[in-house]
């Protein structure tokens, strides 16, 4: 989703709840229904009204609760809000009956050894038909959560600080904008987990169609988007545009996105911890390998991000929290810093 | 058909010419050379390289760092044989005009500047007698050979070939010092300040007709170099073209800015090559041949590598100032 949306705001989590909560009042899921084409009953607005309503509370008391427990009701959050949200852009209520996947954690060692297991029928592909189109899951394929947190753009760095010899699902794009035209650009140390750039590369779903052939320079990989072409990419918390390598099971690519990928590992760890105790309490009490640390931030993630990620799918735009001073429009020449340059200088008078 | 469509057909018959392999393997060799830049400076196709043989003994003089090695025998042959066709075939293809205004020849003749005598050499170029004739037949259907047949009358009685050849190349030369985006301040002034039949108006719309004759002339055995050393015209299309620039439909052609990114199949474009640009851009058509006026290109670690080129339309009619001759 290119199409960005800035708003200014003090408290992002606050204000994308404000946003999401505009759909637990029923004028306006008529409204959006109405808006999208769909008539809308008096049940299904209901049930709309209730998914977003539950899943605030959901994610206000993962807040606001221990670790011990967080994760659980962070994914009754999750799985309502997601309930509530396709129920709303579908215009009618998912046949949804079960979570599409199944846990096993018997016998791990570190919580990214937990493997989920999605099913073709149940939440969790009939999500992923919404919010991650031609992501089709392949019945009994196991993922572990050590993809599954390698999928998360915000985990990366500490992604790779815990696991050092686990290969990212993700790399950082800087896009730098020229007179020449813009262009997208990955640092070869961004790559050093691959083979080679083109094992990165060569996994990216829809990199041909969207970008010329890649330019490989001592220091980066060029990217230049074809004229035309859609987007690909997702952007982190904080507006960083990764690209997702796609996941091999049994031959088929798949990339579910970041929305859904999170709904994963949610459950898994929602899961873990319910019905995992003993793995869990030790897990939380006593972790010797700053794993609980990732683990956390991944919650941390979840909490600020996944409501807003569900937020840009309901407006079709990319809603990025920013904090700006507003009420001033700056058309002066951009202050010289430090001795003048030659540079400098050039672009004063240019401008 | 077209006179561009005829040029299509006359460069498909240079690929089964029998000398053409020899002949584009004795230009690869001498664009590598030492001197090859120099050649290709001049932007005469064949010709520059055999005018820098000619000249090689003043050239080393002036630049004492450059050794020229001279042509071998066989090369020049070569390279004289194709040059004698290319010339032949300018000369039908203006034959009607030539016929009636004999004083404008030398100004119309893409190669006048240079004064340089084919060596005699034996038959083996790259154009049959068939194509030839045939090329030159289409190219007498050029809309600006009637025109400047038609505005001959006030200026043509005056005018000796001397003062044609100038009035012709100050005239090419302020076009494209104008660039492919806009018209000269002295063209505006005449099309939107004097009436059609205005006698400085006429004058102009002659040296204007006979301008594009020879531009037309130009791309045409531009179109025949490169079809001597590929069978394909340089593509620019979505698989290189990351940027539309600048467009500008001005009174003497359409204008065109891009950025692409060299690639295997799109390594070098050359000022004064004839690309093809296939791309939905609106307002122009969706296959087009473009004259590259200018390029500037660019390598760096931090941004890799990328050029951006300035292109005049080329028309049906080969005529890179197409719009001049419409107005005009």
């Amino acid at each position: 989703m290119s199409n960005a949306v800035y708003i200014n705001s003090e408290n992002p989590t606050k204000d994308q709840w404000k946003l999401l909560a505009q759909y637990a009042y029923p004028t306006n899921i008529v409204r959006y229904l109405q808006q999208h084409g769909f008539a809308g009953s008096e049940k299904l607005v209901e049930y709309i009204a209730g998914c977003f309503r539950q899943s605030e509370a959901y994610f206000t008391a993962a807040e606001e609760s221990p670790v011990d427990i967080s994760p659980l009701l962070q994914y009754y959050g999750a799985v309502t809000l997601l309930a509530g949200a396709s129920a709303l852009v579908q215009g009618g209520q998912l046949p949804i009956k079960g979570h599409g996947m199944a846990l096993n954690a018997i016998d791990i060692k570190r919580v990214a050894d937990a493997q989920v297991t999605p099913r073709r029928n149940g939440a969790l592909q009939q999500f992923a038909g919404i919010f991650a189109p031609g992501c089709l899951f392949v019945n009994g394929e196991p993922w572990t959560l050590e993809e599954i947190f390698g999928s998360i753009p915000d985990l990366k760095r500490d992604f790779e600080g815990c696991y050092q010899q686990a290969v990212p699902y993700t790399v950082p794009v800087e896009i730098v904008k020229r007179d020449g035209g813009s262009l997208e650009r990955i640092a070869i140390e961004e790559l050093g987990r691959f083979r080679a750039p083109d094992d990165a590369l060569a996994n990216v779903e829809n990199l041909r169609q969207s970008y010329l052939v890649p330019q490989l320079t001592s220091q980066y990989v060029i990217l230049r988007r074809k004229i035309g072409a859609p987007e690909i990419g997702i952007y982190s918390l904080f507006n960083e545009k990764h690209l997702q390598i796609a996941h091999s099971k049994r031959g088929q690519k798949l990339t579910p996105g970041q929305a859904t990928s999170m709904f994963m590992g949610m459950y898994s760890l929602g899961f873990l911890s319910r019905y995992h105790p003993e793995f869990w309490n030790r897990f939380v009490r006593s972790d010797q390998t700053g794993e609980l640390l990732l683990v956390e931030k991944f919650i941390a993630v979840c909490q600020r991000y996944f409501p807003n990620l569900v937020l840009n799918e309901i407006q079709k735009s990319r809603i990025q929290f920013v904090n700006k001073t507003k009420g001033i429009l700056d058309l002066s020449a951009p202050p010289a810093t430090g001795p003048a340059t030659k540079p400098a200088a050039k672009n004063t008078a240019r401008d | 058909m077209s006179i561009r469509s005829d040029a299509y057909a006359t460069c498909k018959s240079v690929w089964t010419s029998p000398s053409r392999d020899s002949l584009r393997s004795v230009i690869k060799k001498l664009q590598a050379s030492e001197s090859g830049y120099l050649a290709q400076g001049q932007h005469v196709q064949i010709l520059g390289f055999l005018v820098v043989d000619q000249r090689k003994t003043s050239i080393e003089q002036e630049m004492q760092f450059l050794h020229i090695m001279p042509l071998e025998g066989e090369d020049r042959n070569l390279l004289s044989a194709a040059h004698r066709d290319i010339l032949q075939l300018n000369t039908r293809c203006v034959a009607p005009l030539v016929t009636q205004l004999p004083q404008c020849a030398k100004a119309i003749d893409p190669y006048s500047r240079f004064k340089y005598e084919l060596p005699k050499t034996p038959d083996g170029g790259v154009l049959s007698e068939e194509v030839l004739a045939k090329m030159a037949i289409s190219f007498h259907e050029h809309p600006a050979i009637g025109v400047a047949i038609q505005s001959a009358e006030p200026s043509a009685s005056r005018m000796t070939e001397d003062k044609y050849v100038g009035a012709v190349s100050v005239f090419y030369d302020s076009l494209i010092k104008a660039g492919a985006y806009d018209a000269p301040d002295d063209v505006k002034s005449i099309m939107l300040g004097q009436g059609k039949d205005s006698l400085p108006r006429i004058i102009v719309r002659h040296v204007a007709a006979l301008t594009c004759i020879k531009a037309s002339l130009c791309v045409l055995d531009q179109l025949i170099y490169q079809a001597i050393l590929g069978n394909k015209l340089p593509l620019l299309d979505r698989n290189n073209i990351f940027e539309v620039g600048q467009l500008s439909n001005n009174l003497v052609c359409n204008g065109l800015s891009l950025s692409y990114q060299p690639s295997e199949q799109l390594l070098r474009v050359n000022v004064h090559d004839v690309v093809l640009v296939k791309m939905e851009i609106p307002g122009l058509p969706p296959v087009q041949l473009w004259h590259v006026e200018s390029i500037h290109s660019e390598f760096s670690q931090e941004f890799g590598s990328f050029s951006r080129v300035a292109l005049r339309e080329v028309d049906e009619n080969l005529n890179p100032f197409g719009h001049l001759l419409g107005g005009m």
